[in-house]
């Protein structure tokens, strides 16, 4: 129990790890430099139960608090020096706002009088964050220390979640100051509330409408609101499409489930989003990937946006009625409000939309990932960026929100690696599985070594197809296959199995399902980090798909 | 020489900040990298020391001077915005004009000057420096009347203003 009636003299540094205690933080990820020594040595001192888990590379750790933050639905922390530190942590934080994922980035800076003057290891860290980060402060008097960490925490999870960055120069962590315990863990935030009137004109639509489709996003996850959202289309019976961030967000098994939507969409999917008549849009922004061609995407619909943020409304498409608030809130009020409904000839003509699918016994990247989802439904799935990403998309039957970690508005290739190392920490009983493709695999996979330092037992995926597939995939369609700097391991510069192996992690390459099965049967239940290299074709794709700016119905096949 | 304005598409936003570090590059951050042109910028304190105002006038239609608004809200220091509404509010500029001058016409120009109630600051042989201070459209109109002398530079303050009427910023819708 907290004691808000002491007040204690300590130092800066031993005040962070007391701040991050309060906030209820039980890992940082963190990497040592020359200007955070004493808020290590404090964290080495003092008597805490904040686990610090050390990445190889510091980018590695901003995405392990990611994933951890995504995992756990908590604020992820990471720790980093000064100068390179923290520009190795961009990325990170950039990817981690793309994707609104509360995180507090501590990082080190030079000593006050050191400020502005090219210092070792100096850099404008809140300059070079600005404009990716939701908010930051560089701490400048003692004094406001405690005070700008709490703030920090709360705008990280408030309203629309996101990245704050928080830069303390060494002479803070040295200074004496007294500290004022909180306790935070009531610290709840204040959630905006739906209007009325915009509530029962969205009502009105909705009951009006003769082909709706309900197109859910990341927001439903964050606000945590997926229960609501399949209790408003079940109501309703109005089916849901899923942005990228989206899925999971309604079980993929249900019926009124129509999976992704958008570039890499089904065709059911894509033509049901488009030939609808009313588009009830939750906790999404209209994403480019998602719209395609903006025009045809509108094409004579109503739109209901619902989001926390209000300056996604009327950013990408004009809405008929806006309502900012909570997805949770919004959907439960809604449900009250409309009424019960049947669109089973809509549904059907949905279901006449899909097109044939490859042959369930073909070695290909769709049967493979069937084949590991049979065993592995409830497994926590992280993906790196490319065309793996697009067909776990595609084919993963998600069945929670947060059970799919990855990298959509940034697109950062090399996020699996760090973001699965916080999924597993944040949820150590589950099965996590990474599935990376080589390209992607090649960016970060030094935190092979944080995955065995920690005995982590994440089930790595390696879609090996020889090439960075997906921007191969364009130079195919769009640039007469002419195929710039896409060709990956033609000399067999790596051998992937033996690069794991040196870090301490059991490898198996497979060629065949039958192979895949095996390994498959022979690793079930084992605890131990493991990497299986799936060699694929290098030629395959990701079909269908829609070039950018087109009509997201004009569909491509191979 | 391109100083006249358009009225009908330049806007003036009247935003009341906290006087932190950085809030300028931020604001400017935000304007470039969404992709909203900056006409013009002024900055001040206010009656308390830890508040600033910075006056922005822009170009855009309704809008884009919306999601302008939304998105400076969304900033954690920008504590209000009010547009600042021809008519319900006084929008004045600062000009310095440097314009060729001597013997023969120096009179005309100061007798124009004293039509608007512009002021001469700065007299020598071969020019003047002419100050001028009101809305756009007397600024506009002074320029038009004095470009035939040849003028040599002008710098601009940027509007900036405040709402007509007792309310102050805090208290506006």
């Amino acid at each position: 129990m907290v004691n808000e009636e002491e007040s204690i003299r300590m130092t800066g540094s031993e005040m962070t790890v007391r701040l991050l205690e309060e906030q209820g933080v039980k890992h940082v990820f963190s990497y040592p430099g020359g200007v955070v020594i004493p808020l290590f040595d404090a964290f080495y001192r003092l008597d805490h139960d904040i686990t610090q888990i050390e990445p190889c590379h510091e980018q590695g750790g901003v995405h392990a608090a990611d994933g951890y933050a995504r995992a756990s639905g908590k604020v992820g922390v990471a720790i980093t020096t000064s100068g390179p530190g923290a520009t190795n942590a961009v990325t990170g934080i950039a990817n981690a706002y793309l994707d609104s994922v509360p995180l507090v980035v501590i990082t080190g800076q030079v000593v006050r009088s050191l400020l502005g003057k090219d210092s070792f290891q100096e850099v404008d860290v809140t300059s070079v964050t600005s404009q990716i980060s939701k908010h930051n402060f560089l701490v400048t008097d003692p004094s406001m220390l405690s005070a700008t960490i709490r703030e920090a925490f709360r705008i990280a999870r408030s309203g629309r979640p996101g990245p704050v960055v928080v830069d303390i120069p060494k002479d803070i962590f040295a200074s004496e100051i007294v500290y004022h315990p909180k306790d935070m863990s009531n610290n709840f935030d204040h959630k905006p509330k739906a209007r009325r009137d915009a509530l029962v004109r969205a009502a009105e639509f909705i009951n009006n409408a003769k082909k709706p489709v309900i197109y859910a996003g990341g927001g439903v996850i964050k606000s945590d609101a997926a229960k609501e959202l399949t209790e408003f289309a079940k109501k309703t019976g109005i089916p849901v499409a899923n942005s990228l961030m989206g899925l999971g967000s309604i079980d993929r098994d249900d019926p009124l489930s129509l999976g992704l939507v958008g570039m890499h969409g089904s065709q059911e999917c894509n033509l049901a989003v488009i030939n609808s008549d009313t588009l009830i849009a939750v906790g999404t922004r209209f994403s480019d990937r998602v719209t395609g061609n903006i025009n045809e995407f509108m094409r004579d619909k109503k739109i209901i946006h619902i989001d926390i943020d209000p300056t996604e409304f009327e950013k990408n498409v004009a809405t008929n009625v806006h309502l900012m608030a909570d997805a949770k809130d919004v959907l439960t009020q809604l449900t009250n409000l409309v009424d019960e409904a049947d669109h089973s000839d809509w549904l059907r003509q949905i279901r006449e939309w899909p097109l044939p699918e490859r042959s369930s016994d073909e070695y290909c990247p769709k049967n493979i990932i069937e084949h590991i989802n049979k065993r592995y439904e409830d497994a926590r799935v992280v993906t790196e960026v490319g065309q793996h990403q697009m067909w776990i998309g595609q084919s993963w039957r998600f069945h929670y929100p947060g059970q799919f970690i990855t990298s959509g508005g940034l697109g950062t290739m090399g996020f699996g690696m760090g973001a699965s190392i916080g999924a597993q920490l944040a949820d150590p009983d589950r099965d996590v599985l990474l599935f990376a493709g080589d390209g992607s695999f090649r960016m970060n996979c030094n935190e092979l070594i944080t995955v065995r330092r920690y005995d982590l037992p994440i089930r790595i995926f390696l879609f090996d197809n020889g090439a960075l597939g997906m921007v191969r995939q364009w130079q195919k369609l769009f640039q007469d296959k002419r195929y710039a700097q896409t060709d990956l391991n033609k000399k067999h510069e790596v051998n992937y199995e033996k690069l794991a192996e040196a870090c301490g992690i059991s490898a198996y390459t497979v060629t065949s399902l039958e192979e895949l099965d095996d390994v498959l049967d022979k690793t079930a239940g084992v605890r131990e980090p493991m990497l299986v290299r799936c060699v694929i074709d290098h030629d395959e794709g990701v079909y269908p798909m829609v070039p950018a700016g087109n009509p997201i119905d004009e569909l491509y096949y191979e | 020489m391109e100083h006249l304005t358009n009225h009908n598409k330049h806007r003036c936003l009247s935003l009341l900040v906290m006087n932190n570090a950085g809030v300028l590059s931020r604001i400017s951050g935000l304007f470039s990298r969404r992709g909203y042109n900056i006409d013009a910028l002024t900055v001040g304190t206010t009656e308390d020391e830890q508040i600033s105002r910075i006056t922005i006038t822009v170009s855009g239609d309704d809008k884009v001077i919306e999601q302008i608004i939304k998105q400076l809200y969304k900033l954690v220091d920008v504590i209000k915005i009010v547009e600042l509404e021809k008519g319900q509010a006084i929008r004045r500029e600062l000009v310095y004009i440097k314009v060729k001058a001597d013997d023969t016409n120096r009179n005309k120009i100061v007798a124009i000057c004293n039509l608007f109630r512009a002021n001469v600051v700065d007299v020598a042989p071969e020019s003047l420096i002419l100050e001028i201070v009101g809305p756009a459209s007397k600024i506009d109109a002074f320029f038009e009347m004095i470009k035939p002398f040849g003028i040599i530079e002008f710098v601009r303050s940027g509007a900036t203003g405040l709402q007509r009427g007792k309310r102050s910023v805090h208290e506006s819708k």
